[in-house]
């Protein structure tokens, strides 16, 4: 088993290098960061521009910005002077990835751990929530239609688990906000707040974020929700159909103990695998509902970095996603090899 | 492609089979298709909407549909506009149809591209493995490790949303169609070649493609004529779900702004405004979110009966 976890976690090693280059590629050309400091009232002179290009290492070739942003460039000067020569106290203050520095934002100029840390545990207020629900909600509705396969339940849940994984997210969301904030409040009923994270200067506690988050959080597992239950389904009825679950009838269990221990611990198998897959992209924040409801979460802050270019802040990102689906791939292989004995190591 | 499914026996009645027999496979798919209620429901929206879209070209010009009239922005339906206007007064019902079109050319052209970009690669790697092989698995992991949307965004900025018109057919299109078609076509073929690959691994050990070996058929052949059709069903399903997510996508990234760019109209970029004027503005996201719904709907219940009617096993 640990042979197996150390082949693994050396295998991605060399595929989280591989996503970093082509990161790292497609960042170069998505604009000028410093583009955004052109446009302020005192733009900076020619000269001025030069020397912050330099000092950011901007008018190095891609590949040196890639060893700099992997390794740092502390071993190295920085010819803020562009003459050629490198004077003493001019030497390079990134530490690079490697050893554990992200960067800073080309634009408020904060650590990136810091921008992100500030925003992931606003998308996570989200998430969280939502996938609790989402799992409870596909659970049993799932099992329930499983169970009465091809009843009027089952063809009904079916068909609306079918429109919902259809559904664009921002028309159920849009329809929300509709209905439960601008026509409520119309017609003089308690209504909930169109968007955002709570009044600003209030202190965040859940009772005052709970009306922020409810149609958000609602959108996420309505939408969500109809994927789960077609697989809970699925794989609840591929169990029911085996030897085993007809011999546990055979000899007499009750059907409830025949559902809990015969079915749901097998059905529950193959969910592992799903939810550990997804777990990891509960931290970037869904962009849309994100930006539908202004919460200033991680799809927030990649949208707002992308416009202006912060390729430290995207990068960040990125391989923070990145890192953690990599990571939850090999936790789950391994979990899965662990609850389910039939499943070979090699 | 019809010796290789039926040369696979299956314990059958033999009134049945005998049945079976004097029918083509197409007929045969053509009937389990029909049976399948949802797929059949799916396949007369898609057909209305198809029309609705295209005829509607009749009626309207482009031209109209991409006029702005400021005087008379976010109106409400009326009998002039039965879908209302839109931020720049521009006439909904007119950029739904022309929206549509739009829409409808970027999800067919973008999963042609992921199709063959799919198909091939996915062939290339089950059936020479070795280096190929795990370049291509490699290169796809990577890009899989990055949630689709991030991914998404990252290129469309990568290209550039600011490109030349392109005129096709006499009419003009933003040269943003093009890009959002490539950045679509080139982010979803990892998937495709995954099953592709695993569906090669195991053809190529079967006993037709080894005597086609021994009768001296080149790699080239044996790929394109023997195992590329066995692949086939799993190619078909696949782009045509694939299509509806296509459509979702580029609704996505036309909300955010990196998607279509006006004045031509995508239903993606229409509702792009929309949260302008969330309290009053409904017709700006009712109507292309629910062509979009009922596009995307019957789509997958065109691939799920699909899936079932194409499937040689499947005796429901």
């Amino acid at each position: 088993m640990s042979s197996y976890f150390l082949k693994r976690s050396l295998q991605a090693v060399p595929l989280l290098f591989l996503i970093s280059v082509i990161l790292f590629l497609l960042m170069y050309s998505i604009g000028d960061p410093l583009a955004i400091v052109m446009n302020v009232p005192r733009r900076p002179s020619g000269d001025q521009l030069l020397q912050a290009q330099r000092r950011l290492g901007l008018d190095q070739p891609i590949y040196m910005q890639y060893v700099y942003w992997l390794v740092g460039n502390d071993w190295n000067y920085v010819d803020i002077d562009g003459d050629g020569t490198t004077n003493e106290q001019m030497r390079g203050t990134r530490r690079g990835i490697l050893r554990g520095d992200l960067g800073a934002s080309m634009v408020t100029r904060q650590p990136v751990p810091v921008r992100i840390g500030e925003r992931l545990s606003n998308t996570l207020i989200l998430m969280i929530p939502a996938y609790i629900l989402i799992l409870i909600v596909s659970f049993t509705l799932g099992v329930i239609a499983a169970l009465r396969q091809y009843s009027f339940w089952d063809n009904a849940l079916t068909t609306v688990a079918f429109i919902f994984y259809s559904m664009p997210i921002f028309l159920i969301s849009l329809a929300m906000i509709m209905i439960f904030a601008v026509t409520f409040r119309n017609w003089g009923l308690p209504s909930l707040p169109i968007a955002g994270i709570g009044r600003p200067g209030e202190p965040r506690t859940f009772a005052n974020l709970l009306p922020y988050m409810i149609m958000p959080v609602l959108s996420l597992t309505l939408v969500s929700s109809a994927a789960y239950i077609r697989y809970v389904r699925a794989s609840v009825l591929d169990v029911i159909n085996q030897d085993h679950v007809r011999t546990a009838r055979a000899k007499g269990l009750p059907e409830r103990r025949i559902l809990i221990w015969h079915v749901l611990r097998n059905a529950a198998l193959p969910l592992v695998t799903l939810v550990g897959l997804d777990v990891p992209f509960l931290l970037g924040g869904a962009i849309v509902t994100e930006s539908i409801f202004a919460w200033p979460g991680m799809g927030m802050l990649f949208i707002e970095s992308l416009e202006r270019s912060d390729y430290p802040v995207l990068m960040g990102m990125l391989m923070l996603l990145a890192l953690f689906v990599v990571v939850a791939q090999i936790v789950t292989d391994v979990l899965y090899r662990v609850v389910d004995p039939r499943v070979r190591l090699n | 492609m019809q010796n290789t499914f039926e040369s696979r026996p299956k314990a059958k009645p033999a009134r049945i089979a005998a049945k079976r027999a004097s029918e083509t496979m197409l007929q045969r798919m053509v009937k389990r298709y029909r049976r399948h209620r949802m797929a059949m429901i799916g396949l007369f929206i898609l057909i209305a909407i198809t029309l609705y879209v295209l005829m509607g070209s009749f009626f309207v010009t482009e031209r109209y549909a991409n006029e702005t009239d400021f005087a008379n922005k976010w109106a409400a339906p009326s009998i002039s506009h039965p879908f209302g206007t839109d931020a720049a007064g521009r006439d909904v019902l007119a950029r739904t149809i022309y929206g549509g079109q739009v829409t409808m050319i970027i999800s067919l052209l973008a999963m042609l591209v992921t199709a063959i970009l799919g198909t091939v690669l996915g062939l290339l790697s089950g059936y020479y493995g070795g280096g190929i092989d795990s370049l291509i698995m490699r290169f796809s992991e990577a890009l899989l490790s990055i949630p689709l949307l991030f991914l998404l965004l990252v290129v469309s900025k990568f290209i550039g949303a600011q490109t030349a018109s392109v005129t096709v057919l006499g009419r003009e299109f933003s040269g943003s169609v093009l890009i959002v078609i490539l950045i679509l076509g080139f982010t979803g073929w990892m998937g495709l070649a995954r099953i592709v690959r695993a569906q090669v691994l195991s053809l190529r050990e079967q006993d037709f493609v080894t005597a086609a070996r021994a009768v001296g058929a080149r790699s080239g052949y044996i790929v394109f004529r023997h195992i590329m059709p066995n692949a086939l069903t799993s190619v078909i399903v696949y782009t045509t779900l694939g299509i509806s997510n296509v459509i979702l996508l580029e609704a996505y990234i036309g909300f955010l702004g990196t998607g279509v760019q006006p004045p031509t109209a995508s239903w993606g970029n229409m509702i792009q405004r929309a949260t302008e004027k969330i309290d009053s503005a409904w017709w700006m996201w009712f109507f292309p979110g629910v062509l979009i719904l009922l596009t995307v709907l019957s789509i997958n219940f065109i691939g799920d009966g699909l899936r079932d009617a194409l499937d040689p096993y499947s005796n429901k």
